[in-house]
């Protein structure tokens, strides 16, 4: 089976061809980072106007470096949610009139299951039980899974994605965008230990996840401290930019895995995968390394290119359901929010044993 | 390409979406529906259910047509994504057509001149002149966009006559400020009126190579305004 998938939901347009190994075939991305630079973040109209203008070049950039026609194609999936609305309508709407025309049939597919798919996609199935951490701009979500394709969820960020709270304090340091390479880059010649920066916990003894207390006390200790804001992201920085990138990395990176830490302990999983486009961070795949591999539990991650937002991934997630027949309709349209699971598995308060 | 050539065209600019199935300029089937949400449930079906009624197949048709704003930017973009696919996928050349230039096309035969105003929110309006003869619109300025009183205050000279849901919307401002113009009906379903005029158009030019269809959103997003704002005057964005 040969599936077109189309993947829009935030600033990267993309399209890939999978084979039904799976091999992926082609893996084109038309990224949007110049566009939103300027404004140190993501913003929601520009990237659809960009979507728009990309949608058509990508799907035939991926089709040729797959060395296939568009009537080969047997199944189009496309990201139906979550993500930014006005650019998921163009990959939903671009697909839909594919499909229809080509007279093949659609998959819609969840953005977040796409991110587990890239996983498997680099090593195959999972040894489950599997614990699974998705970290990117938009989404932070701690997912226990017993079997493929089957989720509960374990805890999701309050505020900020641990991706967003990069790009916030890379913006205001003058870093550029997007903050998390920039930071994780400079973290490693900084002292983590610098600033102390909070690392929250929350008193009904849910793993859930905040990033906006470590944003707030980065934007505080700049003032009080009269931090100077970087020159230019790839010129040198002074040694309190180094510190504070590597204290604000120390305390991401702590929240995250004490998250997956506290899960592991009540859940036993024999693999943590890490996706999404945070995945990428040298500092946080190191530290899950460090942690989970000498008590045996595997820690999986996508190469680089399938951390970050990819259609490969939803292809992938879209094959067995292809392969169940199970097809979305001309009526299926995007939804800015939609969660993976409705199913979340209670944690133990640990405060209330003591 | 045959001499009449069967044409899709679709407007999902506005509240109200249409299609319409053309031959040349006759029109074989149309279907038209009012949303207060998204075009993107309704679109695909409604074609369906058009094709079905005209008994025509998806692969039958020639042209593909649409309306490529100016109106609701998501609208635009839900209009043209499902365009820029069918096109994808059919291999047939696409057009676009703008709204203020469907609206214009109404009146051809019935006036040598027309000003259009369409309703852009917020107290603005979208707004072009045009000339008008039998089976063409020629504009004679360039697409705007800026405040009802900015454009009651610009309009061309008493002698033409003014249309649109922008004019209709404000209506008293135009009457206040140029009374005695006329003021007239606007169409209200465009699909039927784009078809036809990108059947004139390629009649004219029928091996101009195919489109690769671009929006007209004419206002630039708010981050842009804003930025532009901040900015010294030489700095500011233009696009």
């Amino acid at each position: 089976m040969l599936i077109l998938g189309i993947e829009s939901s935030c600033d990267e347009t993309a399209a890939a061809v999978l084979s039904g190994e799976p091999q992926v075939l082609s893996s084109a991305v038309a990224s949007q980072i110049d566009v939103h630079h300027a404004f140190g973040g993501v913003v929601p109209e520009l990237a659809s106007r960009e979507h728009l203008r990309n949608i058509r070049p990508v799907v035939q950039q991926a089709l040729r470096e797959a060395a296939v026609e568009l009537r080969d194609i047997e199944c189009v999936a496309v990201t139906y949610a979550p993500g930014l609305i006005g650019s998921l309508l163009v990959g939903v709407t671009y697909a839909k009139a594919l499909s229809f025309a080509l007279g093949v049939p659609l998959v819609a597919v969840h953005h977040l299951e796409g991110h587990v798919f890239a996983a498997e996609l680099e090593h195959g199935p999972f040894p489950y039980p599997a614990l699974i951490l998705i970290v990117s701009g938009g989404h932070s979500s701690l997912l226990f899974s017993e079997e493929r394709e089957k989720y509960k969820l374990v805890a999701q960020t309050r505020d900020d994605a641990a991706g967003e709270a990069y790009d916030k304090v890379a913006k205001l340091l003058g870093l550029g965008y997007p903050g998390g390479p920039i930071l994780d880059r400079l973290a490693a010649e900084g002292n983590p230990r610098a600033y102390p920066l909070p690392m929250a916990r929350f008193s009904d003894g849910s793993l859930d996840l905040s990033f906006s207390g470590i944003k707030t006390a980065v934007v505080r200790l700049v003032a009080e401290q009269q931090i100077p804001r970087a020159a230019a992201a790839d010129a040198p920085q002074p040694g309190e930019i180094l510190d504070l990138a590597a204290s604000f990395q120390y305390a991401v990176i702590g929240t995250l895995l004490d998250r997956v830490k506290r899960a592991a302990a009540h859940l036993s999983p024999r693999c943590v995968v890490l996706t999404g486009g945070v995945a990428c961070n040298r500092g946080l795949r190191a530290a899950f390394r460090e942690h989970f591999e000498p008590q045996g539990i595997r820690v999986l991650f996508p190469r680089p290119a399938w951390t970050t937002d990819n259609a490969a991934m939803i292809a992938a997630a879209a094959l067995p359901k292809a392969r169940r027949g199970e097809f979305a309709d001309l009526r299926t349209s995007a939804y800015a929010t939609v969660p993976l699971t409705r199913e979340r598995i209670p944690m133990p308060n640990p405060l209330k044993n003591n | 390409m045959p001499a009449h050539p069967r044409i899709l065209s679709l407007d999902v600019t506005s509240s109200l979406g249409s299609i319409s199935l053309l031959e040349g300029p006759e029109i074989l089937g149309e279907r038209s529906w009012k949303t207060d949400h998204s075009h993107a449930e309704t679109v695909l079906p409604e074609l369906e259910s058009a094709l079905r009624e005209a008994s025509l197949a998806i692969r039958d048709l020639d042209l593909l047509v649409g309306v490529n704003g100016p109106g609701s930017f998501t609208g635009i973009r839900i209009g043209l994504g499902i365009l820029l696919g069918l096109g994808e996928a059919l291999a047939k050349p696409l057009r676009t057509v703008s709204a203020l230039e469907a609206v214009a096309f109404h009146f051809c035969g019935l006036r040598n001149r027309i000003h259009v105003s369409l309703d852009a929110r917020r107290n603005q309006v979208f707004f072009q002149s045009f000339d008008l003869t039998y089976g063409s619109v020629e504009p004679s300025d360039e697409p705007s966009c800026a405040s009802a009183d900015e454009w009651a205050a610009s309009l061309p000279p008493p002698s033409v006559p003014v249309t649109g849901s922008g004019a209709w919307l404000h209506r008293a401002l135009l009457e206040r400020s140029c009374p005695g113009r006329d003021l007239l009906r606007p169409p209200e379903a465009l699909s039927a009126l784009a078809g036809r005029l990108a059947f004139y158009r390629w009649q004219h030019a029928p091996t101009k190579p195919q489109e690769s269809p671009t929006a007209l959103y004419i206002r630039p997003p708010d981050a842009i305004r804003k930025a532009s704002a901040a900015m010294p005057q030489k700095q500011a964005f233009s696009g």
